[in-house]
């Protein structure tokens, strides 16, 4: 296109350039333009084929059968197509139970976060209170407190759950509250569920966006800070919380942290697909079997997921771009 | 961050309403600070200090600095494992970094679907963050394919490096530079997969230039290298330091690094709780003197670059 506007139509015009040097300069500029294109093309598509071939290889290679598996000649494309390992999964685990459990995990941890995210981040941005830097401060440092490091007292807290020993003096002892919801809705509630200091942040910078004037407009008009909250301030940042909805929905489908410490008896899909190494093989191909068959249970897993976000992918990643986090 | 904060000026309609609700849209994040947060926090730091029993409750029994010099004297693999995992992640990410500038700027040319590798870039930050990762860390099929056969996949790209380090080391180049580059290789995988959202924020970064600023350096004939240098990295440093900030916090809190595999394998499986309190203790303080150090330098770096400016505006 530049090529065009720029170069030879005015070479064009100039009739004392002969025909053959114009040829030769035309075919140097698209040679150089189509060359740099075709490069990052290939590089680009290089670094795609690196984070799709383990989809790829997973996807494949649970379509082998036992032989193709132990065959050298086979690589990527099996030689005999089978559908066992899915059927095989489908009949002996409870799949489809686990994903409603998954589901609802993941929609009460998204709600939450979500929930969370929006009313935290409009307190911070919009409001000046007492303890606002306090509150700003304790944010970060939630969101940079490893996970992993409180694990212990993660499941002393809700195995034992009480408040200041209220609980204690009433019925005798404290809640057993693992192996159910609610560890899951009172952390994604209070704003502490998987980086939901992230997400709280990304909200704050983009309610920072939003003017003042607009607000106050709306406070002159008699409405009140909760209608003028859920009226004006939420739907316009529609975008943000598709985000955050998304992100939590999807890192809660996939978890295998809480649910390990918190939820163990669930049966949630990520556990389902962990104990898929020992379920279904027998001994003597444990090892190598196995992991083909978690590859099958890992990729039914994320199916919906794929999906899910096939569907939103635009609206993720122009909601992630346009944040305001950055610039 | 903070400088938006104390600039923006905050209406105040009724004074003392408007505090009043600020602290009600707060309250569920306080709520959970109090309630669960700095409890854990709490307890952690109690087990730490004592021996713990569980049987009919959790008892405690205070003994100072025991569990700690447990851990470091007897324990042979915890000082091995937090120093790896702490290696990985001051190597990892600067790599990232610049993995992920590299592929924005690549990205922001007119390339041919851009959209959809956009998309694909961004595909492992939704699927790849838990169960993913947990997996292939044990995938024996995954490992073995990719071992057995030499044609024509990732592990071709991977085998190839050993070449190009030869390659390297024959042009003089400094073996830490080369390391650097082999290990960038040989990471790239787990590269791409935490690169995700640094991506697009980069590339919300390069876009908020102004097209201006290119069309000048065009016509005083700047070539594409030197535009990168002289305005796309200027202009993209406050985003490279959100990055900085998010990819720490991505690496360093990630829930499946081999320290917090054993961790918990030492208190829930093992039930020692008072030595796996004392490792999350000393895990904890590592990763915050890590943090602090990175905080301090770019705070440093604020505070320089905005003398030389004042100074600059000064003349």
């Amino acid at each position: 296109m530049t090529a065009d506007r720029n170069g030879i139509k005015p070479l064009l015009r100039n009739r004392r350039i002969t025909k053959r040097r114009l040829n030769k300069q035309f075919f140097i500029r698209i040679f150089r333009e189509y060359s740099v294109k075709l490069l990052t093309f290939v590089l680009l598509l290089g670094f795609a084929y690196i984070i799709l071939y383990p989809f790829l290889f997973k996807i494949l290679s649970s379509f082998m059968s036992d032989n193709d598996l132990y065959n050298v000649l086979v690589e990527l494309i099996p030689m005999e197509w089978t559908l066992e390992r899915y059927t095989d999964i489908l009949r002996f685990s409870d799949y489809f139970k686990a994903m409603g459990s998954t589901f609802m995990f993941s929609v009460i941890v998204a709600v939450g976060a979500t929930f969370s995210a929006a009313f935290v981040g409009y307190g911070l941005a919009k409001f000046k209170f007492p303890l606002a830097k306090l509150t700003m401060v304790l944010v970060v440092v939630s969101m940079m407190i490893p996970i992993a490091s409180l694990s212990i007292p993660l499941y002393s807290t809700f195995r034992f759950f009480d408040f200041f020993g209220i609980i204690k003096a009433i019925s005798g002892s404290p809640l057993n509250l693992t192996d159910s919801v609610w560890p899951m809705l009172l952390l994604s509630f209070t704003g502490l569920s998987f980086r939901a200091g992230i997400f709280i942040i990304l909200l704050r910078q983009y309610y920072a966006g939003v003017p003042n004037e607009l607000i106050e407009a709306a406070y002159v008009d008699g409405s009140g800070v909760m209608n003028t909250f859920f009226r004006i301030i939420l739907p316009m940042a529609r975008s943000m919380l598709v985000v955050v909805f998304a992100l939590s929905f999807a890192w809660e489908w996939t978890d295998t942290f809480y649910y390990s410490i918190l939820n163990s008896t669930t049966g949630t899909l990520s556990q389902l697909v962990l104990e898929l190494n020992s379920l279904l093989v027998s001994p003597e191909l444990r090892d190598y079997s196995s992991s083909i068959n978690q590859n099958a249970g890992a990729i039914l897993a994320i199916l919906p997921l794929l999906l899910f976000y096939v569907l939103l992918q635009k609206q993720i990643i122009q909601g992630i771009e346009r944040s305001g986090i950055v610039g | 961050m903070k400088n938006q904060l104390t600039e923006k000026r905050k209406f105040s309609v009724d004074k003392r309403n408007n505090q009043l609700w600020g602290m009600v849209f707060v309250l569920p994040f306080w709520i959970g600070t109090v309630f669960i947060l700095i409890k854990m926090i709490v307890t952690v730091i109690r087990f730490a200090f004592s021996d713990v029993g569980i049987s009919n409750g959790i008892t405690t029994k205070f003994i100072g600095w025991e569990n700690f010099r447990y851990i470091f004297r007897v324990d042979a693999t915890f000082a091995t494992t937090l120093f790896n995992d702490l290696k990985d992640v001051v190597i990892t990410l600067p790599m990232i970094l610049i993995f992920a500038l590299f592929v924005a700027v690549i990205l922001n040319s007119k390339v041919p679907g851009r959209t959809v590798f956009r998309a694909i870039f961004f595909l492992p930050v939704i699927v790849c963050v838990g169960m993913l990762s947990t997996i292939d860390q044990t995938n024996s099929a995954m490992t073995f394919m990719t071992d057995s056969s030499a044609t024509t996949d990732a592990s071709t790209v991977v085998s190839a490096i050993g070449d190009i380090t030869e390659f390297l080391q024959n042009l003089n180049f400094s073996p830490e530079l080369i390391s650097f580059v082999s290990n960038m290789a040989n990471n790239i995988m787990d590269i791409m997969n935490l690169s995700g959202v640094q991506i697009l924020f980069y590339l919300a970064g390069i876009q908020s230039i102004s097209p201006q600023l290119y069309e000048a350096a065009k016509v005083e004939g700047a070539s594409s290298w030197e535009v990168f240098w002289k305005i796309t990295l200027p202009s993209i440093v406050p985003t490279m330091v959100v990055n900085l900030i998010y990819t720490m916090i991505e690496c360093l809190t990630r829930d499946n690094t081999e320290l917090a595999g054993y961790i918990k394998e030492i208190s829930i499986n093992r039930g020692y709780y008072g030595h796996g309190a004392a490792m999350a203790l000393v895990y904890f303080m590592c990763i915050a003197v890590i943090l602090l150090v990175i905080f301090g330098v770019i705070v440093l770096a604020a505070k320089i670059s905005e003398r030389a400016k004042r100074e600059e505006y000064r003349l």
